[in-house]
């Protein structure tokens, strides 16, 4: 993501206060960051930060975007600006056009995936824009290909019938061609891995696809180069690689696609079609059986957290600002069909970026009118709970509804996991999960915590006939603009 | 230490008691009475502060002299208006107290708009989410080595 992060040092140890300011400073300050910024300076003059500024900006926002740091001299914010010296200029900011695919490898796709019996396009990346999503749409349409939404932008929508994210896996096992749009990990893609300590301890891990199948991937994640961070994944052998984004690529894909498919093909990809059109239907018949298992439990089905919520808020222009792990419920039920209204992952699985993305997120949808809602994780909201008297602060409108499963549930099951394959019971001490992986007794009151934080706030709701009562309210003060959180106690997932 | 303190630590824990009935006895009583008696009138203090000491306390001079020109950081704040950021989503130090003290008094607080934050990871994370939903970038500050530890994890 392109922040542009500007750090406070002092750098002149003749001049800078002594005591903390000096603690404080470092003599590379950006060195800190260095392995996950795409670019750093450090100015010395100010039209060095006028220069670095400008530039910084440019590379955050040329895909594939990233984060900057520019390091801020304490002595050079309080440098004069001399007048009658060489004047300060500010540079101008021109927009880099994206890479786009070389012509060749283009024409080489479209060339597999015109004569492919059972294309598939999995995206993950994607679509940087609106516009992406659109062209994404264009390309299956003009394939009657499946597409496999791996979710880390809102990529595809989930409405449409192309949309077959939900047997992803069957798909790229019968598949003659995979595309693959700025996948996070094409290896686990197209491989299998079960954590079940076979092979020497390190899973079980097989290709997924069947032989003879070809990949192409379109990726500007080839043209990041730093290396301490291992977030390239396995190495994957792919047929027909471009270095290049995607979205960029597709206009030039799509126009080559629809050249390349011989006349004599277009019955068979029609028909193609038409088979996906009854999977699509018969999957959101499924996924809506699986909603309605343990509908009445108490603690809440994540399904019913889910659904109760959706149905308060589908008619307005709701955008879903939070990326956390509900079994995916909104992303199987709700209607997902504009670009904001699935924001993605963190990108890197930190745990705690949940809360202030939805409020950042929120922030800008504000501006639009949109309706903000998060579905909240409780492990997550206590990393840095103070973002929630931001959101009230600056009156930033927000329907936090907590997925409260008083558990770092994940890692509850990482350990009951290990104590399986080592034949033994995981010791739970007092609590529902194994030592160290609950966050209970004393149960965390979130809907205080909201209060106190300025939030108006209702819960913990525990009997799912209480839920719709709380949401209502809370829908209320939310379309008022302001921030609301409604505390529910969930099953684990 | 503590053996030879202890005298003195119970004397204060009876004070502070007394002081807590004291306390939820107002907060029970009815609301019509004002809460706090008013404090008597015991007269001023013989003494009257000097000509030179009350005008530093409450005059302003005519015109504060300038130093110099505008500071480094007031071009600074030039140059990041012509990028049209919003926010700037943030927590306050003292490393960057010349460019906050531009933003908010040369700059106008508007694009980009302070957000007071109360975490550095806080910030970028609202960054995140923010350009997910605006497709525009936000500028964050970060102090020293601590601030930028804290904000690594975000970034």
């Amino acid at each position: 993501m392109p922040v542009i992060v500007v750090g406070g040092t002092d750098l002149d140890a003749a001049k800078r206060p002594p005591g903390v300011p000096t603690v404080h400073s470092a003599q590379d300050i950006n060195a800190l960051v260095r392995d996950f910024t795409k670019w750093d300076d450090t100015p010395v003059s100010l039209q060095h930060f006028a220069q670095s500024f400008v530039r910084a900006y440019k590379i955050a926002m040329t895909p594939p975007m990233g984060p900057v740091a520019i390091a801020l001299d304490g002595g050079l914010q309080q440098a004069p600006i001399h007048e009658n010296g060489e004047r300060l200029y500010i540079p101008r900011y021109v927009a880099t056009s994206p890479p786009q695919g070389d012509s060749g490898a283009v024409r080489e796709a479209a060339r597999l995936l015109a004569n492919a019996e059972r294309p598939v396009i999995v995206v993950d990346r994607a679509a940087r824009s609106a516009e992406g999503m659109k062209l994404i749409v264009e390309l299956a349409e003009a394939l009657q290909a499946p597409v496999v939404d791996q979710g880390g932008r809102m990529n595809f929508p989930n409405t449409h019938y192309l949309n077959q994210s939900g047997r992803g896996n069957a798909l790229i096992g019968q598949a003659d061609v995979i595309l693959g749009l700025e996948l996070a990990d094409y290896w686990s893609t197209v491989n299998s891995f079960i954590d079940n300590g076979e092979e020497d301890g390190t899973g079980l891990r097989e290709p997924r696809t069947k032989n003879g199948v070809k990949m192409i991937s379109i990726s500007s994640a080839g043209l990041l180069t730093k290396s301490n961070y291992q977030e390239f994944q396995r190495f994957q052998v792919v047929d027909v690689e471009m270095a290049a984004d995607a979205e960029a690529t597709l206009p030039a894909l799509i126009e080559a696609i629809k050249a390349a498919i011989p006349n004599d093909r277009k019955p068979a990809i029609e028909k193609r079609g038409e088979a996906l059109r009854k999977a699509w239907t018969d999957g959101r018949e499924r996924a809506k059986g699986a909603a309605a298992v343990a509908w009445d439990a108490s603690p809440i089905s994540t399904a019913r957290l889910s659904m109760e919520l959706w149905a308060r808020i589908k008619d307005f222009d709701w955008s879903l600002v939070s990326s956390g792990n509900v079994s995916n419920w909104s992303k199987r039920l709700w209607a997902m069909e504009r670009y904001y209204q699935w924001l993605g992952g963190p990108g890197g699985y930190g745990v705690g970026y949940g809360a202030p993305a939805a409020v950042g997120a929120a922030l800008a949808n504000r501006a639009e009118g949109r309706f903000s809602v998060s579905i909240q994780s409780d492990g997550d909201l206590m990393y840095a709970p103070g973002v929630l008297w931001t959101a009230a602060r600056h009156r930033i409108p927000l329907l936090s509804v907590m997925h409260n499963n008083r558990a770092y549930h994940q890692e509850a099951m990482h350990v009951q996991r290990l104590a399986n394959r080592r034949d033994r019971v995981a010791v739970l001490g007092h609590d529902r999960c194994p030592i160290g992986t609950a966050i209970e007794n004393p149960d965390p009151d979130y809907a205080k915590l909201a209060a106190s934080l300025g939030w108006w706030s209702a819960g913990p709701i525990k009997d799912p006939n209480e839920l719709a009562g709380a949401l209502e309210y809370a829908v209320e003060v939310v379309k008022a603009g302001e921030p609301a959180l409604v505390d529910v106690w969930t099953q684990p997932r | 230490m503590a053996r030879k303190n202890s005298p003195i630590n119970v004397d204060r824990r009876k004070f502070l008691a007394g002081v807590a009935v004291a306390g939820a006895a107002t907060a029970a009583a009815p609301q019509k009475t004002p809460v706090a008696a008013p404090i008597p009138d015991r007269g001023s203090s013989g003494l009257h502060p000097s000509a030179q000491m009350a005008a530093a306390e409450t005059a302003m001079p005519k015109e504060l002299p300038r130093a110099h020109m505008a500071d480094g950081s007031d071009f600074m704040v030039d140059v990041i208006k012509t990028l049209d950021f919003e926010y700037l989503p943030a927590n306050p130090a003292s490393s960057f107290r010349g460019l906050h003290e531009s933003l908010i008094d040369y700059g106008g607080n508007k694009k980009p708009e302070f957000l007071t934050c109360m975490h550095e990871e806080s910030a970028v994370a609202m960054a995140h989410g923010y350009f997910k939903a605006a497709g525009k970038p936000l500028l964050t500050l970060c102090h020293g080595t601590v601030g930028l530890q804290h904000a690594a994890m975000a970034i």
